[in-house]
């Protein structure tokens, strides 16, 4: 049951950088390594696929991503492509949260941080706004909410 | 919830990495309009290219062009690239060139120095 603030207008604040970081999750960064039906063409990636160079570039982040590069580079562009579908429809919004919330950590401390704090911003933006939709759910503006209150009745 | 990650597992177990493939690419430059004695070479999105490196490219005096060939691994269908005269990019209006890969996986481009 996703919480609900006392006024809606809260709820809408909180809805559009939900909406804004589920597009950009969905629609691009994870379209380009996730083969999802909008994906570029000519990167020739089959649907649920991920991009041949994720797992090489995961194997680098060391310790267990080494041992299981492939899972890791999947569910890295699953939370980013599925997740950011499942963040803007604000459908299982609090899974979708965890599962951008981890996958931004991770690019933020394993692949971005030796560039430097000034990198880790995208990934850490993206991060706090998965933080709060794990917290509070879709609010009054996701599916989660209309099956709610369904449920309800 | 269960049915969810009972989902996300058979998805994953059915869908999995992109293939990749060897494609051979060999560049080849017209030497009209390149300085004598300049190194040249090409810078690419694809390894062994890449934009910060070098793939130096050697002068064919019988087709006077500048010719290299290279290996890449990918699962693209295409890449970009951009030639390279003594260190510096050479000046190409609307960005980067970008090739199609040909489906025999070994594709030949000719180019002309600032020129798409």
């Amino acid at each position: 049951m996703p919480l609900t603030l006392p006024h809606w207008s809260q709820d809408a604040a909180l809805t559009l950088p939900r909406l804004v970081c589920g597009y950009f999750m969905a629609f691009d960064f994870g379209s380009q390594k996730f083969g999802m039906p909008w994906s570029d063409p000519d990167l020739n990636l089959g649907f649920f696929e991920v991009a041949f160079w994720f797992p090489n570039d995961v194997a680098e982040f060391g310790g267990p991503f080494a041992l299981f590069p492939v899972f890791f580079a999947w569910m890295g562009g699953f939370s980013e492509a599925v997740g950011g579908l499942m963040l803007m429809a604000g459908f299982q919004t609090r899974l979708a949260g965890l599962l951008i919330f981890v996958t931004m950590l991770v690019a933020a401390f394993c692949q971005q941080m030796q560039n430097g704090y000034w990198n880790m911003l995208p990934a850490l933006g993206f991060s706090f706004i998965a933080w709060y939709a794990m917290v509070l759910g879709s609010g009054r503006f996701g599916l989660d909410h209309l099956i709610a209150k369904k449920m309800k009745k | 919830m269960k049915y969810i990650l009972s989902a996300l597992f058979a998805a994953l177990c059915i869908s999995c990495v992109q293939p990749a493939h060897v494609q051979s690419v060999t560049f080849s430059l017209d030497a009209e309009g390149v300085p004598r004695g300049s190194i040249v070479a090409v810078r690419g999105s694809d390894r062994p290219l890449s934009w910060d490196t070098d793939t130096i490219m050697e002068f064919d005096s019988i087709s006077n062009r500048y010719i290299c060939t290279v290996k890449i691994v990918t699962g693209y269908k295409f890449t970009e690239y951009k030639y390279v005269i003594n260190g510096g990019f050479e000046s190409l209006a609307g960005g980067n060139r970008r090739l199609s890969f040909d489906e025999s996986r070994r594709t030949i481009v000719v180019d002309r120095l600032n020129r798409h």
